[in-house]
């Protein structure tokens, strides 16, 4: 896309297009299988983008311009319409993630135990990782209610569930996930 | 016949066909009731939420593009509870819109513009920054994309579904970050995109042809008939009368096109203006110089020559059919009626595929008239084969060939080419607009024709159905003249002194 200006924010479309920079990892056998499903599922095949899109994302941990070249070319789904649907969802990921990705509570029952200064500790270790030039094994963003109130400050690491995080104990947390694999 | 409904609207008892939307029955009624999102040739989308009326016994009001008139139903378009829902909706649509109407080329026909004034007039209350989203995108040949101007009200997108089937356009990203625009690195590449900048409500879409070359305010425009080819739609000519000049082509709703044109028939403004015109009749003298010369002239010296030959056997016309039923009337009435010419040839193009056709308006026939000439050339008993007349001029053995230029210079892409060859003819007068006649040394004789816009007049399209040309601008050329014009004052010519 030309842009005859560069003062104003880019058209976010074009933006995230030139952030993918990560070779995008390849279609499974057993993704294409599930993604054919979808298709045959709903009385249009528009229907089958949103699906379609978390099957990717849950195989292959984020959703590449070239996986929707492959949905459009491969599989009939539109690439203006999948576009549509992944940058209307925020939880869709359109970049790679990092080794791990912590999605805290930022609800009123986390805030009020001290959700936000928790975040606050994890972005102060990210930060040192940065400034040391090191791609932190971590990101964090702030997630509505996790529904474990009761557990609350709440935050998902991956897939893993952590209650009562506190500014104390989220240090060894963090310490041994960096240590693991991603 | 089908089904009725009677409902009323603004107190008044309205019957309409069952199905049809309060919306569509409000506008055969002239009711106006504001909107941004419906259009009469796309689907109902509901998103502008514009159009609220109210309907008695109902709690809330509702949009009338997606509500069906019923029996009995009661509307009402102009309560107060609807109109304060009309000017907060326009308020909420200009939340983040840059009002740059001083830079903006749709100032002057803008929905926001209008419905401010109709409907709004209040003093605004949005204070925040505004979100800013990028402008003067080049998408398309014709489109230049401003995204903050958007209302996001996906008539653009539906055309581009519905109508092209391309489906080029979507709404990126979501809230008040919501963006229009094309896939990453693309763009629209159709023979339909200005309609895109027609049916935009606001400035988002401007025309690159038109932007910055005029005030909408300053132009006027007038009913005609494009004449890019053989479909024939309706069209609006946008021209400037005080300085003669022309700057686009509109489609006006017609039984031929709907509501749409395609973008070869817009460029069908340009041939009409001066700078590409022949500007003035000449002639040739006995030495061989050319002689600029008027109207009164160059008849003179063409019915001279008419009157010194036997036309039957020494006159060849030479015609194209994007000429008016009428103009082809008056010449074969005069030429083959009066004088006897047998030798009638019909100008074609040899690279067009006549009959193509796109599947949505554009034809590989590229004439107006093609019907109208050949039904004319029938009822004056000249058989129609088609192919290739025009190397048949040349073996006619005429002293004097008179040769109807094809009106439009784009849809000939040989024309400069046949001129060429035509020169090198005995005598030929030339009754053309196009001004590469006058820049070829060797024609002998012109006389300047008015163009489409500039005459009354019909065309019979390929199904057979006449458009009309009924208002014409007047001709930038002085001379300028019809085919019925000029057959008019040849047949009212007469040697002014001396022996004919
Ligand atoms: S660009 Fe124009 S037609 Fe398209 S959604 Fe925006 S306002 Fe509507
Ligand atoms: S389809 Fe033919 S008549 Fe219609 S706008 Fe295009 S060129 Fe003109
Ligand atoms: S508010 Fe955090 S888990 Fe419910
Ligand atoms: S015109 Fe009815 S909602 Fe937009």
């Amino acid at each position: 896309m030309s842009h005859a200006h560069d003062k104003t924010p880019n058209n976010s479309a074009a933006e995230s297009a030139r952030e993918t920079v990560e070779p995008a990892p390849a279609f499974t056998p057993a993704l294409r299988k599930q993604i054919e499903g979808f298709l045959t599922r709903y009385e249009t095949k528009r229907s089958a983008i949103l699906p379609a899109l978390h099957a990717i994302q849950d195989e292959l941990g984020w959703i590449a311009n070239e996986h929707i070249e492959i949905l459009d070319k491969e599989f009939g789904l539109h690439r203006v319409q999948v576009r549509e649907a992944l940058t209307f969802y925020s939880a869709y990921r359109q970049k790679k993630p990092r080794k791990h990705t912590i999605q805290f509570c930022n609800n009123i029952v986390c805030c009020m135990v001290g959700a936000n200064e928790v975040i606050d500790q994890i972005k102060g270790h990210i930060k040192k990782y940065e400034n040391q030039g090191v791609e932190p094994p971590f990101s964090v963003e702030g997630v509505p209610c996790l529904c474990v109130c009761d557990g609350a400050p709440a935050m998902l690491v991956n897939k893993d569930r952590h209650l009562k995080v506190t500014k104390e104990n989220i240090d060894s947390i963090l310490e041994k996930y960096a240590s693991l694999p991603g | 016949m089908s089904e009725t409904v009677t409902f009323k609207l603004n107190g008044k008892d309205v019957s309409v066909p069952k199905g049809t939307t309060v919306m569509e029955a409000a506008r055969r009624e002239n009711v106006a009731i504001p909107h941004f999102c419906w259009h009469p040739g796309l689907s109902v989308a509901g998103v502008c939420r514009f159009c609220m009326v109210k309907v008695e016994g109902r709690p809330k009001l509702e949009i009338s593009c997606n509500l069906q008139a019923t029996n009995g139903m009661d509307v009402k378009t102009d309560t107060d509870e609807a109109k304060t829902a009309h000017k907060w909706a326009l308020e909420f649509h200009l939340v983040n819109h840059p009002l740059d109407c001083p830079i903006c080329d749709q100032a002057g026909e803008c929905g926001l513009q209008d419905y401010y004034m109709s409907v709004g007039k209040y003093p605004s209350q949005m204070t925040r920054p505004k979100v800013l989203k990028p402008k003067i995108l080049d998408v398309g040949r014709d489109l230049v994309l401003d995204t903050e101007r958007c209302i996001l009200c996906t008539r653009c997108v539906r055309f581009e579904e519905e109508v092209t089937k391309t489906g080029a356009l979507g709404i990126f990203d979501r809230g008040d970050r919501a963006i229009i625009g094309t896939y990453p690195e693309t763009k629209i590449d159709h023979n339909y995109q200005t309609n895109l900048v027609d049916i935009c409500p606001v400035g988002a879409f401007t025309s690159r042809d038109f932007r910055f070359k005029q005030r909408v305010w300053f132009l006027k425009d007038k009913p005609a008939i494009c004449p890019g080819c053989s479909t024939g739609c309706s069209v609006n000519v946008y021209g400037k009368p005080e300085t003669r000049t022309y700057f686009r082509l509109k489609p006006r709703q017609g039984e031929a096109n709907g509501h749409w044109m395609c973008d070869k028939g817009r460029e069908t403004y340009r041939h009409l203006n001066q700078d590409v015109r022949l500007r003035g009749a000449f002639t040739t003298d006995a030495k061989g110089h050319r002689q600029d010369t008027n109207f009164a002239g160059a008849i003179e010296s063409l019915g001279k020559r008419l009157a010194g030959v036997n036309p039957a056997s020494d006159v060849a016309l030479l015609v194209s059919a994007q000429h008016t039923n009428e103009e082809y009337k008056s010449l074969f009435d005069y030429f083959v009626g009066d004088l006897g010419i047998k030798n009638v040839y019909q100008w074609r193009e040899p690279t067009e595929k006549i009959d193509d056709f796109d599947g949505l308006l554009y034809r590989g026939d590229h004439n107006a008239n093609t019907r109208g000439l050949q039904d004319a050339l029938k009822q004056n008993g000249i058989g129609s084969g088609v192919k290739n007349e025009f190397d048949f001029v040349a073996k006619s053995g005429a002293k004097i060939v008179i040769a109807i230029t094809p009106e439009v210079p784009s849809t000939f892409p040989s024309l400069n080419r046949q001129l060429e060859s035509l020169t090198e003819l005995d005598f030929v007068s030339f009754w053309t607009l196009a001004g590469t006649v006058g820049d070829n040394k060797k024609a002998k004789h012109a006389i300047p024709m008015k163009g489409f816009a500039e005459k009354k007049g019909t065309f019979t399209n390929h199904d057979g159905k006449s458009g009309e040309l009924a208002a014409p601008f007047p001709c930038p050329v002085v001379d300028g003249r019809d085919i019925s014009e000029i057959v008019a004052a040849l047949k009212g010519w007469r040697p002014t002194h001396g022996n004919k």
